[in-house]
């Protein structure tokens, strides 16, 4: 009897986890729409070069050799997140497309399997291997010594681990909220903004501080008022946390919470006044068109485009790269199409006003008469 | 002040509708971690049952049915087959967590989360004649979802079933003495199998109330540990339906501060703690003001019968 019970409790558990990898393996996310980034098609100075280029360019390469390329791509987070892993599954659709390149994806949830996955595809011969988020700078660090003919990629990372076959890209995401900072301040009637994070680190309290002053250029008194909600994954908690921000005044919301940032969306849509949100990392438009101002696109997926097409190209160079507005990958996404689900004539002209402002910014962060600084005091 | 109560009140429901669950796992004499898990199953048909129909209720009692299912899955492995209980409900919520996910990407063809549009219909704000118009009191009573209102009828409604009925002390003699009352002429493996159905569905409705009434969507996960502060509420409130809703409320509002209290020069990261800081010390008082740490009430006919 015991020994029944043991296998068929085994069976259910094993069954429970098999189930957990399935469900997560695929990269079938949502694909609302091409055009990643509207607003950077200015401005490619260096190594990542623009989409547009590569678009032209792969006509010629795509049937090579390039669709031999092993790549992978670990990531932390589970797919599906409204957020970073979207952008770069968007990515990784553009690549299956352009290069016939298809992207071995893992999610390797648990801090334990993170390592063990980097080692098995190094181990399987992979090409490339990308990883997403600085917790895998470790197991980098220990492994690629032993496969030097593997290329890791640590997105999202500001680590320099001084190895030939390792580049780590870092975001200056405080330029892109710094323009948000003017897009929210424009957009607001309080002054009262609020910030939704997932998590407390250096670039997003420098994202936070930058986002006050860019509201700040627009109107002196703004104030910004963030929330840690503890949890990327947490939508629950995102709109407690935006109904809160909302009661407190906070008319522009910007998020840095990925699947916690639906939450805060939905808390904006159903707050009585015009509550509007700049969200991050994929575009949320569809979801609101008319809460919706703009996403804080760091550039996950154009370094993970950018970089394949380099490495198809015979391109690549180690170290660390700093994506920012100025080469093009980071975007302030903003949509034309606001408020398409019936805003006032009125709003959407103030919308177009905001926007307007907001790109004379970002011309001005590209062309270097302002300067965003990494601000990363506790305010 | 006021929003302070109202946004206690939101964080708590979704704990205490488990809880209740919990209390009646838990005065039959069954061990019940597997709150969690039922409740994560309860988001993911809820809004299942809503997509097809078009109706939040009848997500809801989709909700319940799966979940009452869940349920008496559960107390058939662990009293007519003997299994560890604790083990049984950890594969349980392991099994919810990759069955909801393995099935929105079927169902849905879409990984992490789902709102799918217009197409899911959740649950409409009350508001309540009369009642709204007076100050503070109107918007602190005013306004939530239905299942808030159902939570707070029921804890009333189950205390009274437990001490007040023949019922309730059948059902609490069961947990407490089984062999009692199966001496009795009791059928304790009636009464186990039957209110864990009942526990299911209310993790069910608790499920149903995250993702219908709380938000409008399903995402991978969503509960987030809700229901492991539920089992806590009921430990807590040793499983009595008054105090499992202070224990609840004060969860609730230890939530609520742990994000409005932010950003007044004190580090976010200390204040997210609270939470857990006040479950550890909510027990640990607990446990001093009873003086002892053991189960509630675990009387269980199977062990006693192998241990003779």
């Amino acid at each position: 009897m015991k020994k029944k019970l043991a296998i068929l409790l085994t069976t259910v558990l094993v069954f429970g986890m098999t189930l957990t990898g399935c469900g997560n393996d695929g990269g079938n996310t949502p694909a609302p729409e091409e055009g990643q980034n509207a607003e950077s098609d200015a401005g490619n100075e260096e190594q990542p070069a623009e989409n547009e280029e590569k678009e032209d360019q792969k006509e010629e390469e795509a049937g090579s050799d390039a669709s031999d390329l092993k790549v992978a791509f670990i990531t932390p987070q589970a797919t599906g997140d409204n957020g970073p892993v979207d952008d770069i599954m968007l990515a990784i659709d553009r690549v299956k497309n352009d290069y016939g390149i298809e992207v071995q994806v893992v999610e390797a949830l648990d801090t334990t399997d993170q390592e063990d996955a980097v080692r098995s595809f190094a181990a399987e011969n992979y090409d490339v291997i990308f990883t997403l988020f600085q917790q895998f700078v470790e197991p980098v660090r220990k492994i690629a010594p032993d496969y030097p003919d593997t290329k890791f990629i640590m997105i999202y990372a500001t680590d320099d681990l001084g190895m030939d076959n390792v580049v780590a890209y870092a975001y200056d995401a405080w330029e892109t909220s710094y323009a948000a900072g003017v897009l929210a301040a424009s957009m607001s009637e309080s002054g009262v903004l609020g910030n939704v994070v997932g998590y407390e680190d250096d670039t997003i309290v420098a994202n936070s501080n930058a986002f006050l002053a860019g509201a700040q250029t627009v109107n002196p008194d703004a104030t910004v008022k963030r929330v840690n909600a503890a949890s990327f994954e947490d939508p629950a908690k995102g709109k407690e946390v935006g109904n809160q921000l909302i009661a407190d005044g906070a008319d522009v919301i910007f998020t840095d919470a990925a699947r916690t940032s639906l939450g805060v969306i939905e808390a904006a849509q159903e707050a009585s006044g015009d509550v509007f949100i700049i969200g991050d990392n994929s575009d949320h438009s569809a979801l609101a068109p008319s809460a919706v101002i703009g996403d804080n696109i760091y550039g996950y997926g154009n370094t993970l485009y950018n970089q394949i097409s380099d490495i198809v190209a015979g391109k690549f160079e180690s170290g660390v790269i700093v994506c920012s507005v100025g080469n093009g990958i980071s975007v302030l996404q903003m949509y034309d199409d606001f408020g398409s689900d019936g805003a006032s004539d009125e709003l959407k002209s103030k919308y177009k006003a905001a926007v307007e402002a907001t790109n004379e910014i970002i011309e001005k962060i590209k062309n270097g008469e302002v300067t965003v600084e990494k601000d990363t005091s506790a305010k | 002040m006021t929003q302070l109560i109202i946004s206690m009140i939101r964080c708590a429901t979704p704990i205490l509708l488990a809880a209740l669950g919990g209390i009646i796992c838990e005065r039959v004499g069954v061990f019940n971690i597997a709150l969690e898990g039922m409740m994560l199953f309860g988001c993911f048909f809820a809004i299942y049952g809503s997509y097809l129909s078009g109706s939040a209720w009848i997500g809801a009692l989709v909700a319940m049915a799966v979940c009452g299912a869940v349920g008496f899955i559960f107390v058939k492995l662990t009293e007519d087959m003997g299994a560890e209980p604790t083990i049984t409900g950890i594969g349980i919520n392991t099994l919810a967590l990759g069955m909801t996910t393995y099935l929105m990407k079927m169902v849905f063809g879409e990984g992490g989360s789902i709102s799918a549009g217009n197409k899911i219909s959740g649950f409409e704000r009350i508001e309540i004649p009369f009642i709204k118009d007076i100050p503070v009191i109107g918007e602190i009573l005013s306004g939530y979802t239905p299942l808030v209102y159902l939570t707070f009828i029921l804890v009333p409604i189950l205390s009274f079933l437990l001490y007040r009925t023949h019922m309730g002390i059948s059902l609490r003699a069961v947990g407490e003495e089984a062999h009692a009352a199966q001496a009795a002429g009791l059928s304790v493996s009636r009464f186990r199998v039957i209110s864990l159905i009942v526990a299911g569905m209310l993790c069910g409705l608790a499920g149903a109330h995250l993702s219908l009434g709380y938000v409008t969507l399903f995402s991978e996960n969503m509960t987030n540990g809700r229901g492991f502060f539920a089992y806590v509420a009921v430990v807590f409130g040793k499983a009595d339906p008054v105090s499992v809703m202070i224990a609840a409320l004060v969860f609730g509002l230890a939530d609520t501060l742990s994000t409005k209290v932010q950003g007044n020069g004190i580090p976010s990261s200390l204040v997210l703690m609270l939470p857990y800081v006040v479950t550890i010390l909510a027990l640990m008082v607990r446990s001093t003001m009873t003086g002892n740490g053991k189960k509630l009430f675990h009387s269980n006919l199977k062990t006693k019968e192998v241990k003779q």
